[in-house]
């Protein structure tokens, strides 16, 4: 008597998840797979959000899914809980869904800062999305709350759309820092600063107003509109009580596999993983690339844990990461962050189309290059 | 099997062709395989020993810019 077919259910339905999905169904795993996203849409693809956002053609882009009758999409569909010994998870609506194999790839929300006054907008979803756009349209001023990659490509994007632009960065001296160095970092404050753009450093918002934010040095910013961008929280709140390690991130094993449970895999945002490119440090990735390669790794784990004729192995990418901003293209290789405070200008002139490399322990750890994409391939090879 | 790839699309991320030989990159970094006034690249039929790196460079297009269609597509 031939074995029924595993039930699979993918909690996610961003790219992660879809890449998983593709994955399970490139296994010629006998199942049938159920994608639960709590977003009212199928997965889409959200760089666009913060790059195109303002652009007159700007349209939300669905990806394309694969053709299948074993995939059911469920949209508006929030996992409320999970009990992965019993391998059930319970929907909001009170629906159990049952399963055999589980891939978790519930992503991240926007952090929000537990700050007086009105919430502030966000970007994170198509939805966060529209909001800006709508407020964008007529606003003459605009205020971002957090300088990392996001806001300043945020800054980017509004700038190009004659609105004038402040930024509260936070603890870091110039935007970006944590993830590109000082040198970098520096130098991209300025074009920013040659745009207009004004920065609020060594400082932070005590509360919003109707009409901007009051800032820590006494300084009361006004803005037709204000944008947090502060970072993110991975989803993980629906594992609670089932014994995994959620602290920063659901932790997976080196082939995704959910550390503490079977049959239960993890990708794209929400999870870390001990990456062995980095000597088994704990790494948290949120790049679209990181999201593609992880899902379809985990795809493969988990049919390789339900039967599917493939061995697990271990996941071991070259984390690599773009931005779109002052009219230039960034594309980060390796994890920059971590030789953050050891860094160097290896070609180039910092002023013009450099690139950097960033060392820890004196080792190759990262390469950054501004506006250099012939070199890319030469700098992947060295990491 | 055949790829095919929207120039239109195409954003010149480049990840293609660090998984698929099929996709050079040109002096500047930018994909080879455009052409003046050339809205769409077809690949000449290809062996199916390709598929998973085809696959491989289609997942990895951020853009979407690359399909994979059959032969006489």
């Amino acid at each position: 008597m031939p074995e029924r077919p595993r039930f699979v259910a993918v909690v996610g339905a961003g790219l992660a998840g879809l890449r998983a999905v593709e994955s399970l169904l490139r296994s010629g795993l006998d199942c049938q797979i159920l994608v639960l996203g709590d977003e009212p849409h199928l997965p889409y693809s959200r760089p666009p959000l913060s790059k195109d956002l303002l652009a007159a053609d700007f349209e939300v882009t669905p990806f394309k899914l694969p053709v299948s009758d074993q995939v059911v999409w469920r949209t508006a569909s929030r996992v409320a809980s999970a009990d992965l010994g019993s391998r059930r998870l319970l929907l909001d609506d009170g629906t159990p869904v049952d399963y055999d194999g589980l891939v978790v790839a519930t992503g991240v929300r926007a952090r929000r800062l537990p700050l007086p006054g009105p919430e502030p907008l966000t970007l994170r979803t198509v939805e966060d999305a529209l909001a800006l756009k709508e407020r964008a349209v007529g606003a003459r001023t605009a205020l971002i709350v957090g300088g990392g990659v996001l806001g300043c490509e945020l800054a980017s994007m509004l700038t190009d759309a004659g609105i004038a632009v402040q930024v509260v960065v936070g603890p870091d001296e110039v935007p970006m820092q944590a993830v590109l160095g000082a040198t970098l970092a520096t130098e991209l404050r300025r074009r920013h600063e040659e745009r207009g753009t004004v920065f609020h450093t060594d400082c932070a918002v005590l509360g919003y107003t109707d009409s901007g934010a009051w800032l820590s040095d006494g300084t009361e910013v006004r803005a037709d509109l204000v944008v947090e961008t502060v970072g993110s929280v991975p989803n993980t709140e629906w594992l609670a009580g089932n014994g995994l390690d959620l602290a920063g991130g659901l932790l997976c094993a080196d082939d995704l596999g959910v550390e503490g449970a079977s049959r239960v895999v993890g990708c794209g945002d929400v999870i870390r993983f001990p990456s062995r490119r980095y000597d088994g440090r704990l790494v948290r990735v949120e790049h679209w690339t990181f999201a593609s390669e992880s899902g379809r790794h985990a795809g493969r784990t988990l049919a390789a844990q339900l039967g599917a004729d493939a061995p697990a192995t271990a996941f071991d990418p070259l984390p690599t990461f773009w931005t779109d901003q002052l009219g230039v293209r960034l594309q980060g290789l390796g994890l920059p962050g971590l030789g953050a405070a050891d860094h160097r200008v290896l070609d180039g002139a910092i002023a013009e189309a450099p690139v950097l490399g960033y060392h820890h322990q004196d080792a190759l750890v990262g390469v950054v290059l501004l506006d250099r994409p012939e070199a890319v391939g030469s700098y992947r090879a060295l990491l | 099997m055949r790829f095919v790839v929207d120039l239109r699309a195409c954003q010149d991320h480049g990840h293609c062709a660090f998984t698929s030989s099929a996709f050079p990159l040109d002096k500047r970094g930018k994909l080879g395989l455009r052409q003046e006034g050339l809205k769409e690249f077809r690949s000449e039929p290809l062996p199916e020993g390709m598929r998973d790196e085809l696959e491989e460079a289609m997942f990895a297009c951020p853009a979407q810019a690359i399909e994979l269609v059959a032969d006489d597509a």
